[in-house]
């Protein structure tokens, strides 16, 4: 069953030279307990598109096209249906759980909130359930008091307890935005695995917000790629990342340094040029500048998402390339 | 493994160093965190050194004793032949040209006020050129890190964290240093714009023989640049050799549990680091 349905998503930025294009044609459809990730630079639009899930887009921008969620149209619904939605059944953790906890607060305080809002439970339940929430995320109550503030604990702790949070109200999707770059590797991992095993336990649906090639391989089984505030490439997380269709995915994996436990180490194959401002071309690949394979068709027409030899796997190439081929 | 009587550039021995923390209470003494205690390590002319770390490592903190910027509380810190905080100023100055450093930050690390003519010709001052061989020197300086001589009469906001970070190099090379000393430099940077900044790192430690000590938490860029690797815990040099010995055979647990946290960028390989099963579908 399709939990969230996005169709042809875009969010517009009016100024005084024109209106700016931050999302263009966004479609992602998500079933429930499906674990999918968006990865992408920065300014590619993935924590745009996270948080216009939510419906916390930046003021004065314009939010278009469909965005379903479990049934209920998400773009028609007024200011006290979202907040019954958002943290119930749309939970989101972000990357710097220092700036998402309320420092004044303790961290018991602040997993119970959601759950005192919900005003679904009695005191003495709401307090079971965040012992409960705490035990399941390893800060177990016992040792580790729920009277604790935020700056008493250290990163992996904090995130934890945002882990806890979301938990304890048990949503139907969690949108993690960069859960893990603010770790160290060796925690990242750590917080992973938990977020995993808890969606696989709860069947929790995941959409995993990054620029981390490595976390989307590890977590997502279904991935989409974003460049320039578009979806260029799409698919089955092992479809893609074995074929990389999107040139500019290709890039990505090329500029990567894969040295450990490999020999010879030569030059990287960086991607010319940078990522282009926001607004862009919009008759043109956005890719197209940097892109070794571009011609005159793809300087001039935008392509769109276009299935692959496996239709579920999709890019928006005029010039995919071949699994294996042009590797560097 | 050059002659290490004859080549050795930087030597730290036994190093010390301490943070004092605010004070609890009042008249109670102030606590004091180790930062770094008792690292030895030597650098060659010439060669590049990786120290991998996680935050609070002290992986900063030997950077910053490297070049001068911090003085040991105890063990003593070699550059050059020479005791850094035993000669007094002449010796601090001829660290501040034959040692500069890159920091993590292009944005905080350029002052916004300044043209990157200014910026670029600072660490000059310590020279004494004429006026027309500085403006020569920061042309070579940018061209060596692919920017134009237009670069000069703008300002850092102008340019992207990659430029900003190339900025900061050229800033670095002005003075022909013997060390360089990169403290994350890619870490603030989109992957498709930190290959460029190795690639560039790596073509001048290999054009003018810079010895690089290459600070970063992220084990895959150390082992792409490093020809020695450092393992730093808890303010200790918990590892270090030749960098396929640290990759391929990890004598120190702590090294190993670093290996092992590195996600690649392949699905089945990933999943089986983390060690995830799925048990159900929806």
């Amino acid at each position: 069953m399709t939990l969230l349905e996005i169709e042809g998503l875009t969010l517009d930025l009016p100024t005084p030279a024109g209106t700016l294009r931050l999302l263009d044609g966004i479609d992602l459809a998500l079933n429930a307990g499906d674990w999918h990730g968006i990865v992408g630079e920065s300014g590619c639009g993935k924590s745009l598109t996270a948080l216009s899930i939510m419906r916390l887009q930046p003021d004065r921008t314009r939010l278009g096209g469909r965005l379903v969620f479990d049934g209920r149209d998400l773009l028609g619904l007024d200011e006290p249906a979202l907040g019954r939605l958002r943290g119930a059944e749309i939970g989101m953790i972000f990357q710097e759980p220092m700036t998402a906890l309320n420092p004044v607060r303790t961290i018991g305080w602040q997993i119970a909130e959601g759950l005192r809002l919900d005003g679904r439970l009695g005191r003495a339940d709401i307090a079971a359930r965040t012992r409960d929430a705490m035990r399941r995320v390893g800060l177990d109550p016992e040792q580790f008091s729920p009277k604790l503030y935020p700056h008493q604990l250290s990163g992996g702790q904090r995130q934890r307890a945002m882990i806890a949070m979301v938990l304890a109200r048990r949503p139907k999707l969690l949108i993690a935005d960069e859960p893990t770059t603010a770790l160290d590797v060796t925690v990242q991992a750590e917080i992973l695995k938990l977020i995993a095993e808890i969606a696989d336990e709860t069947g929790m649906a995941l959409l995993f917000i990054t620029h981390d090639l490595g976390v989307v391989a590890a977590i997502a089984e279904a991935v989409h790629v974003m460049y320039a505030g578009q979806i260029v490439e799409t698919g089955p997380t092992d479809l893609v990342f074995d074929e990389l269709a999107h040139p500019y995915l290709r890039g990505l994996f090329d500029a990567l340094p894969t040295a450990l436990g490999e020999a010879g180490r030569g030059r990287l194959a960086a991607i010319p040029g940078q990522v282009p401002e926001p607004g862009g071309a919009a008759q043109a690949c956005s890719f197209a500048p940097r892109c070794h394979r571009a011609d005159a068709l793809c300087h001039s027409v935008r392509p769109v998402l276009a299935p692959l030899e496996a239709p579920a796997h999709r890019a928006a190439c005029f010039h995919p390339l071949a699994r294996g081929r042009d590797r560097a | 493994m050059p002659d290490p009587a004859s080549d050795c550039l930087l030597e730290l021995t036994d190093v010390r160093r301490l943070y004092r923390l605010p004070r609890q209470r009042l008249l109670g003494p102030a606590p004091r965190r180790v930062a770094l205690d008792g690292v030895t390590l030597r650098l060659w002319a010439g060669e590049t050194l990786g120290i991998v770390g996680e935050s609070g490592s002290g992986k900063s903190t030997l950077g910053r004793l490297a070049v001068g910027l911090e003085r040991p509380d105890s063990g003593t810190v070699r550059f050059q032949d020479a005791d850094l905080w035993a000669t007094g100023r002449p010796g601090k100055r001829r660290l501040r040209r034959d040692a500069q450093m890159v920091f993590q930050d292009p944005y905080g690390s350029l002052d916004p006020r300044q043209k990157i003519a200014q910026i670029v010709a600072e660490p000059l001052g310590l020279l004494h050129l004429g006026r027309a061989a500085a403006a020569e020197r920061c042309r070579e300086a940018l061209a060596e890190v692919g920017l134009g001589a237009e670069a000069l009469d703008r300002y850092p906001h102008e340019f992207s964290g990659g430029q900003r970070q190339r900025i900061a190099i050229a800033r670095a090379l002005i003075t022909r240093p013997a060390l360089l000393v990169a403290d994350e430099p890619v870490s603030a940077l989109d992957v498709s714009v930190q290959a460029q900044v190795l690639n560039l790192l790596a073509e001048l430690q290999r054009r003018h023989g810079l010895a690089l000590l290459f600070i970063s938490h992220d084990l895959a860029v150390v082992a792409h640049l490093a020809d020695r690797i450092a393992v730093m815990q808890a303010g200790k040099v918990v590892e270090e050799g030749p960098r396929d010995q640290v990759l391929d055979a990890p004598s120190h647990p702590y090294t190993r549990n670093l290996l092992a946290a590195v996600l690649p960028p392949d699905p089945a390989k990933a999943r089986a680091r983390l060690g995830l099963v799925r048990k159900r579908r929806a």
